[in-house]
C-alpha cells in the first residue's frame, strides 16, 4: 500500500503492539463491491422465487380449470373407479361419471413395478461402475447407459407395442399357468390380456427408461463416499461386498433415495410410452397382467375430444398427479431426514 | 483390561485347510519378531517411493516410524497389511513376513492378512452407523457371531471409551468428539482381536488431551497387541515406542526422490545416541 502512514494512535491495552507505524488500512466499503454483491444476491433470490412461483401458478391454474369437475364429482373423483365421459351405448345422454381411482391405481402400480425392477439393476450398475469396473471401462459404459436416457419415450412406446408386448404375452401365460393357482399370490398373476399390453409391460418399459437416471445419480452418490471409510472397512478384513455394505451403502442412503425419487417422478409422469403399452381399460384389479390406464396416459388420449366437463375432469387428473408427486417427495424427504439423523447423530 | 479370548488362527490363504498354519504368537519366543521386512521397496507405477527397507516388528512392543514428510513411512506401514493393494499401480518388492509367512505370496489372501493386521487411520473414520454397530461391523465381517454385545463392550473398555458411551451405544459414531471417534476406531480394530495394529499418525487430528488419552491407550494395548505407529511427532515416538525406525528422503543420482530407512534401533538409543548423522540432525531439529 502506498498511502502515507497514519499517525500512531493510542494502542488499546491487550491489543497487538505495533513496533513501527504501518499505513492505516482502508476498511470502509467500496461502493462498487457492495452493489455487485447485492445484485448477485437479488438475482439468485429471484431465480429461487421463480421456481416457487411457477409451481404455485401451475397448481392454481390447473385447480381453477378443473374446479367445475371437482365440484361436480366431489370426493367421488378420488374414490370412484368409473370413468364414463359420455353414454357409450344408449341413445339418450346418460349422466357422465368421472372417477379417477382406476387411473391413480394404474399410475401407482405401474410406477411400483418400474421401481422394483429398475432400482436393484440401477444400483448394481452404479456399484459396478464405481467399485468394480476397471477405470478404462468406466467411460464407455457410462456413455452407453446415458445413451439409453437419450432415446425419445415414443420410441420406447413403439418398441413396447410392436416388440415387447407380443414377446411377453406367452411369458405371462406361462407365469399365470405356474403361479396363478396359488391363493393370494395367484391373484397378482391372473389371466393375462392376449395382446400383452398391461400394467406389467408398461412397468417394464418404464423400468428401462428410468434405469439411466437412477444409475447416473447413484454413481454420483457412490463417488462421494470418503476413501477413508472404504479403507477402514478393508482394514478390518472386509471383502469388497462387505465393504460396500458397511461403508458405501450407509453413506449413500439419502442420495440413493433422492435418485429413486427422481426415477419415480419420471415413471409417474411418463405419458406416451405408458399410453401406448398399458392397454387402456378402466379397472382396479390386483392382476398385474391385466390392462389398465394411468393418469397422464388418459389425459393425452382423451384431451383432444373432450367436452367442457370432461376436459375439466382431465385437468383434475393432472392436479391429482401433481399432488401425488408432491406427497411422495415429502414422504421421501422425511424418510431421508430420519435416516440421516440416525446415522450421523443429531449434530449433523 | 479384561482378558479376551484369542481368535482362531486360520491360514492366510483362502484355501479352507492349507499349508502354512499361523503359529500362536503367544507360544512364539518373545525375541522372535512377529513381522520382518527384508529389502522392501514400494513402487507406484514405475516410481520407487521407498527403497530397500529392512527392519523387524517386535512382538507386543510398539514400533514407531518417524521422519520428514515424503520419506515413505506411511507407505511402508501400508505395505504391512497390503493396504497398498487398493492403490492402482502400487507394487511391493522384497519380503514382508508375518510369523515367517510372506504376505505377498501368490496364494495369500489380502483379506486374511488384514483380519490379523488391523489399521487405525490418521483421520478418525467411524462409519455412519451407531457406536455399537461400528464396533460390531468388524465382528460381522469376521464371522464372529457369539456374544457380540460382550465383545463390543470389551473392545470399548479396551479402548478406554466404554464409560463415556455406555449409555448411548445406539447414537451415531459421528456424533462423538474427534478424540472419542479415534478411540472408537481403535475399539473397532481391537474388537476383531488382530495380532498387529498399524496406526497411521493416529493423533495428528486430535488435540493434546485426546492425544495423551490415545497414547496411554497404546501403552495398555501393547501388552496384548503388537503396534506399529507412524508419527510426525518425535516426542510422541519417544514417549510411546520401544523401537524407532527413522526414515528420510534421499535424492539419487538421477534426481529422483526415494524414501529410505536410515536407522532402526531401540527408541532410547535413537533419541540419545543415534548412530547416523542424519538421525541426529533430525531429532535435534537441525534437519534442513
Amino acid at each position: 500500500m502506498t498511502s502515507p502512514p497514519a499517525p500512531p494512535g493510542p494502542t488499546a491495552p491487550g491489543r497487538h503492539q505495533r513496533s513501527d507505524p504501518t499505513p492505516r488500512p482502508t476498511l470502509a466499503s467500496r461502493g462498487r463491491d457492495v452493489l455487485g454483491d447485492r445484485l448477485f444476491r437479488y438475482l439468485c433470490l429471484a431465480a429461487g422465487c421463480a421456481v416457487l412461483a411457477t409451481l404455485v401458478l401451475i397448481l392454481l391454474s390447473t385447480l381453477q380449470q378443473s374446479w367445475p369437475a371437482l365440484r361436480e364429482s366431489g370426493l367421488g373423483f378420488l374414490t370412484d373407479s368409473a370413468w364414463i365421459p359420455n353414454d357409450p351405448d344408449g341413445p339418450g345422454p346418460r349422466k357422465a361419471t368421472f372417477g379417477a381411482l382406476a387411473f391413480i391405481y394404474g399410475s401407482l402400480v405401474v410406477s411400483a413395478i418400474a421401481l422394483v425392477f429398475a432400482v436393484p439393476v440401477a444400483v448394481a450398475i452404479a456399484l459396478f461402475l464405481t467399485q468394480v469396473a476397471h477405470r478404462r471401462l468406466r467411460g464407455p459404459a457410462v456413455t452407453v447407459i446415458d445413451l439409453l436416457a437419450a432415446i425419445p419415450s415414443v420410441v420406447f412406446g413403439l418398441w413396447g407395442i410392436l416388440v415387447v408386448a407380443p414377446a411377453l404375452a406367452p411369458v405371462y401365460d406361462g407365469i399365470h399357468g405356474a403361479l396363478g393357482g396359488i391363493p393370494g399370490l395367484g391373484s397378482l398373476f391372473g389371466e393375462p390380456v392376449s395382446t400383452g399390453r398391461g400394467y406389467m409391460t408398461a412397468g417394464l418399459i418404464l423400468a428401462i427408461m428410468i434405469v439411466p437416471i437412477i444409475t447416473s445419480l447413484a454413481r454420483e452418490v457412490f463417488t462421494t463416499v470418503p476413501a477413508a471409510d472404504m479403507q477402514a472397512a478393508y482394514a478390518l478384513g472386509a471383502t469388497r461386498w462387505e465393504m460396500i455394505k458397511g461403508a458405501v451403502l450407509p453413506h449413500s442412503f439419502g442420495g440413493l433415495v433422492g435418485a429413486v425419487m427422481l426415477g419415480l417422478g419420471r415413471a409417474l409422469g411418463e405419458t406416451i410410452a405408458v399410453a401406448l403399452v398399458i392397454g387402456g381399460s378402466v379397472q382396479v384389479t390386483a392382476n398385474l397382467f391385466a390392462s389398465g390406464d394411468a393418469l397422464p396416459a388418459v389425459i393425452v388420449n382423451q384431451f383432444g375430444e373432450s367436452g367442457p366437463l370432461h376436459r375439466a375432469s382431465l385437468i383434475g387428473l393432472g392436479v391429482v398427479l401433481f399432488v401425488i408427486t408432491v406427497l411422495i417427495n415429502v414422504a421421501a424427504r422425511f424418510l431421508v431426514r430420519r435416516a440421516e439423523i440416525r446415522m450421523r447423530g443429531a449434530a449433523a | 483390561m479384561n482378558q479376551m479370548t484369542f481368535p482362531d488362527h486360520r491360514p492366510l490363504t483362502t484355501a479352507p485347510q492349507g499349508a502354512g498354519l499361523v503359529p500362536d504368537p503367544r507360544q512364539a519366543p518373545a525375541a522372535a519378531p512377529v513381522m520382518n521386512l527384508t529389502d522392501v521397496s514400494v513402487f507406484y507405477g514405475s516410481y520407487e517411493a521407498v527403497r530397500n527397507t529392512t527392519m523387524p516388528v517386535h512382538t507386543h512392543q510398539i514400533t514407531a516410524m518417524i521422519g520428514p514428510s515424503g520419506c515413505g513411512k506411511s507407505t511402508v506401514l501400508r505395505s504391512l497389511n497390503r493396504m497398498n493393494d487398493l492403490i492402482p499401480g502400487a507394487r511391493v518388492a522384497g519380503g514382508v513376513t508375518y510369523h515367517g509367512q510372506d504376505i505377498y505370496e501368490r496364494d495369500v489372501d489380502p483379506i486374511q492378512v488384514r483380519r490379523r493386521i488391523g489399521m487405525v487411520f490418521q483421520k478418525p473414520n467411524p462409519f455412519p452407523k451407531s457406536i455399537f454397530d461400528n464396533v460390531a461391523y468388524g465382528l460381522k465381517v469376521n464371522q464372529i457371531r457369539d456374544d457380540v454385545a460382550g465383545r463390543v463392550e470389551q473392545a470399548l473398555r479396551g479402548a478406554a471409551l466404554w464409560d463415556e458411551v455406555k449409555d448411548k451405544l445406539k447414537t451415531s459414531g459421528l456424533a462423538l468428539s474427534g478424540g472419542q471417534q479415534q478411540r472408537l476406531c481403535i475399539a473397532r480394530t481391537i474388537a476383531v482381536q488382530p495380532d498387529v495394529i498399524l496406526m497411521d499418525e493416529p493423533c495428528s487430528a486430535l488435540d493434546p488431551i485426546a492425544t495423551s488419552k490415545v497414547e496411554d491407550l497404546m501403552h495398555e494395548l501393547a501388552g496384548q497387541f503388537t503396534i506399529v505407529i507412524v508419527t510426525h511427532n518425535m516426542q510422541q515416538a519417544a514417549r510411546v515406542s520401544h523401537h524407532t525406525a527413522f526414515f528420510t528422503a534421499e535424492v539419487d543420482a538421477n534426481g529422483v526422490r526415494h524414501g529410505r530407512l536410515v536407522e532402526f534401533s531401540e527408541t532410547g538409543r535413537i533419541f540419545t545416541n543415534p548412530v547416523d548423522k542424519r538421525t541426529e540432525d533430525y531429532i535435534t531439529g537441525r534437519f534442513g
